[in-house]
C-alpha cells in the first residue's frame, strides 16, 4: 500500500517481498499507492457511498509482533467512502444492506506458530487492505452470508482482488449481539455489548460462527446475564467460538493524522474518470435479465454469479428471440453445464434450436407413455382412484424422458387414452 | 598554518580540480585531525579509516571530498545508531537520499557523528554513547542535537557535515561551535532514511565553514524524492550562482521584537544589532515586527513533536533490529524489556509526554489544540513575510553552556530552543551564521529566517554578512 513490494503473498517463500518501508526500518517512509486508492474509490462508487474528496491517512497505534512500525496506517475520521448500500437478495427480495464506511489501510505481517516459537512472515505486511464495514443491519447468519458473498462478487467484478479466502485475500469479521425483538414498527434497540469473531476464512465458518454465537449468547441472556464485550476466535474443527481477549475497556489506539502522508484530494475529473470505468454492476445485470426476459430472481442471480455461465449466456443473447427461449436457455445453462461447456456458442445454439423444433410424437411418444405408466405405479393408481392432479405429474415424467421435446398436449391425450383403455 | 580540512569546501574543490591536491592527501589530513583531536571532542561514533574513492571522481562535483554524517541518517552497511543504545549494532540495508545524493556527487563518508539519542536534545548530553565536547572549550557543550557534526567541522576534522533540524538541531550547535548551519524549508530535502523524530518538523541540512559551501551543498541535496511523500516538487535553484554580486540594497529586514525579550545574553543582542547596522548601512530597510505567538510556538512544539515521537518510537520493539532484551519470555515482554533497557531517559520522557497528549480524553485539549495553534503561527509568519523579505534574530539565548549545567532542568534545556523552534513549527528555511565571539571567546550565532523555499534569499544575505563577521 505504501511501498513498491509485490502484493502476492500466498505460497511465496517467507520474507522475500521486503523493503525498508514494509519492514518498518528506521528512516523509511510510506508513499500511498494511487492504484489502491482508485480501486477503493471504484468500490465506494459501486455501492453509492459518499466519497470523501479530501481524505487523509491516520496512524492506529498498538504493539503486536505482526505490526512492524508499532502502528497501522489506516483511516479513521476520513474514510474514502462513507455510507452506501449493497443490494443483496434475501428470500426472493432485494434488501439494501447499509454500510458504515469503506476505508483503506495496510495489512499486517503473518504470524506462524511453531511449537513455542512464533515466526513472522513480512510478505503480507503493507499489502493494501480495503475494509468494508456494515451498519448493524444484518439479522441472521444467512443474511450475513448472502451479504459477504455479494461483496466477494463485487470485488471480483470490479477486478479489485481475487477475494480468495483460501489465499487470505478476503477475510471476514462478524460482530454479533443479541437484542429483544422489537414490537412492530419500532426500531431495534442495540445492546451495549458486541462480540467480535475474528479471522473467519470461509462463508460456511461465518455462518456457523454466527449461529453458534446466537445460541451461546441466548443462553447467557436466559440465565439473566449480559454477554461480555470481547474478541473471540472460531475453532473450525469443533465448530465453536472461544474467548481471546476481553474488551471491557475500549482500547485506545491514539489515532492521529500520519505526518508522513500529506492530506490527499480527489479531483472531480478523477472521480468522473473512475465513474466511467464502473461497469454494469451484478445486481443491475440481474435486474436487467429479470425485466427483459422474466427470469426469476434466483435464476438470474445464479446466471450472473457464475462467470463462465454468464459469458456463455451473453454470447447467446443476441440470438434469443423471446422470453420463452430465454427462460429455457437460462435454465439449461444454470442446471445442465455439461450440455454447453466446451461448446462454441454458435454450434450450441444451432443444436439447441434443432432440438426444439424436433417434436416427439407418434410411436416414439407412445413408447415413452407406456414406459411411464409401467414405472409410475403409484401415480397411475392415484389417477385411477380419481386424483386428477396425478396426470400433471405423469405428463412431467413423460417430458423428462423425452428431454422436454414431447408435445405436451399429445402426451396428455395419449396418457388419458392409455389409462382409460387399460383400466 | 591552517590544516587542509579547515579550508572551505569550494576552495578544496578548486584545488582538487586543478590537481594541486589529491583526495588521498585530504583524506589523510582529516584522519590526522581525528586522531589528534577526537579523543577529547568525541564527535564521531563511527569513523572510516580506508578511503574508497568513487570511480571517475575527477568528473564529480565533490571530487572525493570527505564529509561527516549525523548518526540519525541511514547509511547502507554502516553503523547507524541515532545516538541511542537501542540501535547499537544496527546496520541499515539502505542509504538516506541526502547522503546518497552527495555520494553520487563524489563525496566520501568519513564517519558518523554523535548526537542526542534520536536527536532529542539541545546539548548532545542525551547521547547514549557519551557527550561530545565543544572544540572551543572542552568543558562546554557543542549544542545539539547535531553535536558531533558541528564539532567535527569546527575542529577541522571534516570539511563539512550533514545534520538534521527538528527544532534547531542544525542551527543551535552551529552557533555554539562557530560554523554555518542551514535548515532548509520542510520538504526541500528528502527525509527518506532520516530516522524520524518529529516527522512534520524534521529536515536534513548541511553544516559548513562558509555560506557559499552551504549554498553549493543545498543545490546537491535538495529536490523532489518519490520515496518521500512530503518532499516538494518546487524546482531547485542554483543557490551558488545567486550569491554572486549580492547586495542588500532595498532589502526589508524584520527584527522580531519578541526575540529580544527572552533572557538574551547581552553580547548576543549586541551582535544581532551589529548585523542590523551593517544591513542598514548598506541600504537595507529595518522593520520592527512582532511574532505574537512565539511562546505558543514553543508549547506547540513540545506537544506535537512528542506526539509524533511516541508513535515514531513504537517500531523499536526488539524484534527485527537493534537491542533485544535477554529478559522476557513472551513477545510482549521482549518488547517491553528491550524498550526499558535500550531507550535513554529523554527518549522515555518524550514517549510518555507524547502518549499522554494523544490519549483519549486529552487528544482534543493537547494534540488538536496544538495543531490549531500551529496554523496560527504559520499565519503569523505569512503576514510577516508580506512586510519583510527576511527576519533577523539571534540563534540562541546564550552561547555554549557548561556540560551538566542544564541536564537537571529539562524546561531550561527546552527554552534554549526558543528562537530556533518557530522556523520548524512553520516549516521555514533558516540559517545560523557565526558572528563574533562573547567575552569568554565563545562563538555567537545570528539567525536569518526566510519565507518558504526562499533559501536563495537568506543565503544571499548571509553571504553578504560573512565579510563583516569578524
Amino acid at each position: 500500500m505504501f511501498c513498491g513490494c509485490s502484493a502476492q503473498h500466498f505460497r511465496q517463500p517467507a520474507n522475500t517481498h521486503l523493503c525498508p518501508t514494509c519492514l518498518g526500518l528506521p528512516g523509511s517512509l510510506p508513499v500511498p499507492n494511487q492504484r489502491a486508492i482508485e480501486m477503493t474509490v471504484l468500490m465506494a462508487l459501486a455501492v453509492k457511498a459518499k466519497i470523501n474528496r479530501r481524505f487523509f491517512f491516520e496512524r492506529k497505534n498498538y504493539f503486536y509482533p505482526d505490526l512492524p512500525k508499532g502502528y497501522q496506517i489506516s483511516q479513521h475520521i476520513s474514510p474514502i467512502g462513507e455510507g452506501g448500500t449493497v443490494p443483496v437478495l434475501l428470500g426472493g427480495k432485494y434488501v439494501a444492506v447499509a454500510l458504515h464506511d469503506i476505508h483503506l489501510e495496510e495489512d499486517t505481517a503473518k504470524l506462524e506458530h511453531h511449537g513455542d516459537e512464533v515466526w513472522i512472515d513480512f510478505n503480507r505486511s503493507g499489502v493494501p487492505l480495503v475494509e468494508v464495514v456494515t451498519q448493524p443491519v444484518l439479522h441472521s447468519a444467512a443474511a450475513a452470508k448472502a451479504y459477504v458473498k455479494r461483496i466477494q462478487q463485487l470485488v471480483r467484478w470490479l477486478r479489485i482482488s481475487d477475494a480468495d479466502m483460501e489465499k487470505g485475500s478476503m477475510r471476514l469479521e462478524a460482530n454479533i449481539s443479541l437484542a429483544t425483538r422489537p414490537s412492530d414498527g419500532e426500531e431495534i434497540e442495540l445492546p451495549s455489548y458486541r462480540v467480535e469473531v475474528k479471522n473467519l476464512n470461509s462463508f460456511r465458518f461465518l455462518e456457523k460462527a454466527i449461529n453458534y454465537e446466537i445460541e451461546r449468547q441466548k443462553k447467557i441472556w436466559q440465565n439473566g446475564k449480559q454477554p461480555v464485550q470481547e474478541t473471540r476466535g472460531f475453532d473450525a474443527q469443533q465448530g465453536v467460538t472461544f474467548g481471546q481477549r476481553r474488551k471491557e475497556v475500549a482500547k485506545d489506539y491514539r489515532y492521529f493524522p500520519d505526518p508522513d502522508i500529506p492530506p490527499l484530494e480527489l479531483t472531480s475529473s478523477a472521480i468522473a474518470r473512475l465513474r466511467k470505468q464502473l461497469p454494469r454492476l451484478p445486481w443491475e445485470e440481474e435486474k436487467m435479465w429479470q425485466e427483459r426476459y422474466g427470469l426469476d430472481w434466483q435464476l438470474s442471480q445464479t446466471l450472473v454469479a457464475n462467470d463462465k455461465a454468464r459469458e456463455f449466456w451473453q454470447m447467446l443473447v443476441p440470438w434469443i428471440k423471446n422470453r420463452d427461449q430465454a427462460q429455457k436457455i437460462a435454465k439449461l445453462i444454470v442446471n445442465k453445464p455439461d450440455r454447453w461447456q466446451g461448446k462454441k456458442p454458435a454450434k450450441f445454439w444451432q443444436e439447441w434450436q434443432k432440438g426444439q423444433n424436433e417434436r416427439l410424437g407418434g410411436a416414439k411418444l407412445a413408447e415413452i407413455v407406456s414406459q411411464v405408466i409401467v414405472e409410475e405405479t403409484k401415480a397411475v393408481a392415484d389417477y385411477r382412484r380419481g386424483k386428477i392432479s396425478a396426470l400433471g405429474y405423469l405428463v412431467g415424467q413423460v417430458q423428462r424422458l423425452a428431454r422436454g421435446k414431447a408435445d405436451p398436449r399429445e402426451a396428455q391425450q395419449l396418457l388419458q387414452q392409455e389409462l382409460t383403455n387399460n383400466g | 598554518m591552517k590544516s587542509l580540512c579547515q579550508l572551505p569546501l569550494l576552495e578544496l574543490r578548486k584545488k582538487l580540480g586543478a590537481k594541486k591536491l589529491s583526495p588521498q592527501e585530504l583524506w589523510a589530513e582529516c584522519q590526522k585531525a581525528i586522531a589528534e583531536k577526537d579523543g577529547k571532542i568525541h564527535a564521531f561514533l563511527t569513523h572510516i579509516l580506508q578511503l574508497q574513492l568513487p570511480a571517475e571522481w575527477q568528473k564529480t562535483e565533490l571530487k572525493g571530498i570527505p564529509f561527516a554524517v549525523k548518526d540519525n541518517l541511514s547509511t547502507a552497511n554502516l553503523l547507524t545508531t541515532a545516538g541511542s543504545q537501542i540501535l547499537k549494532g544496527y546496520r541499515p540495508p539502505y542509504t538516506a537520499t541526502v547522503v546518497e545524493r552527495l555520494q553520487k556527487a563524489g563525496g566520501v563518508i568519513l564517519g558518523k557523528t554523535n548526537c542526542d539519542a534520536f536527536a532529542f536534545g539541545a546539548s548532545g548530553e542525551n547521547s547514549g554513547y557519551g557527550p561530545t565536547h565543544n572544540p572551543y572549550d572542552l568543558s562546554r557543550v557543542p549544542g545539539g542535537s547535531s553535536s558531533g557534526s558541528a564539532a567535527a567541522v569546527a575542529a577541522g576534522m571534516a570539511v563539512f557535515a550533514l545534520g538534521t533540524d527538528t527544532g534547531g538541531s542544525i542551527r543551535q550547535p552551529a552557533a555554539f561551535c562557530g560554523v554555518v548551519g542551514l535548515k532548509p524549508t520542510y520538504g526541500r530535502c528528502s527525509r527518506w532514511g532520516l530516522i524520524a523524530m518529529g516527522s512534520s518538523f524534521d529536515v536534513p541540512g548541511p553544516l559548513t565553514r562558509t555560506v557559499a559551501d552551504a549554498a553549493f551543498l543545498l543545490g546537491l541535496m535538495a529536490g523532489y524524492d518519490k520515496r518521500d511523500a512530503t518532499s516538494s516538487q518546487t524546482p531547485v535553484e542554483n543557490y551558488l550562482a545567486a550569491l554572486n554580486g549580492s547586495s542588500v540594497r532595498g532589502l526589508r529586514v524584520g527584527l522580531v521584537e519578541e526575540f529580544f525579550q527572552h533572557g538574551l545574553q547581552p553580547e548576543i543582542k549586541k551582535a544581532v544589532m551589529r548585523v542590523a547596522d551593517v544591513l542598514a548601512n548598506n541600504g537595507a530597510k529595518l522593520v520592527r515586527v512582532h511574532l505574537p505567538h512565539l511562546e505558543e510556538a514553543l508549547a506547540v512544539y513540545y506537544v506535537l513533536v512528542p506526539a509524533e515521537i511516541s508513535s515514531n518510537m513504537a517500531r523499536y520493539d526488539g524484534i527485527r533490529f537493534g537491542w533485544q532484551s535477554k529478559r522476557g519470555k513472551t513477545a510482549a515482554a521482549v518488547t517491553a524489556f528491550s524498550r526499558a533497557e535500550g531507550f535513554e531517559m529523554e527518549v522515555k520522557r518524550r514517549i510518555l509526554t507524547g502518549t499522554y497528549v494523544l490519549s483519549a480524553g486529552y487528544y482534543d485539549a493537547y494534540y488538536l489544540q496544538a495543531s490549531r495553534v500551529r496554523t496560527l503561527v504559520i499565519r503569523d509568519f505569512q503576514e510577516l513575510f508580506n512586510k519583510v523579505d527576511v527576519l533577523l534574530g539571534p540563534t540562541t539565548p546564550t552561547t555554549a553552556f557548561k556540560l551538566g549545567e542544564k541536564t537537571a532542568d529539562p524546561v531550561a534545556m527546552y527554552l534554549s530552543d526558543i528562537f530556533t523552534v518557530p522556523a520548524n513549527v512553520a516549516g521555514l528555511p533558516a540559517i545560523s551564521l557565526p558572528f563574533g565571539r562573547d567575552q569568554k571567546n565563545l562563538p555567537i550565532g545570528v539567525q536569518l529566517i526566510g519565507n518558504r523555499f526562499q533559501e536563495g534569499e537568506i543565503l544571499r544575505v548571509a553571504h553578504f554578512l560573512e565579510n563583516y563577521a569578524c
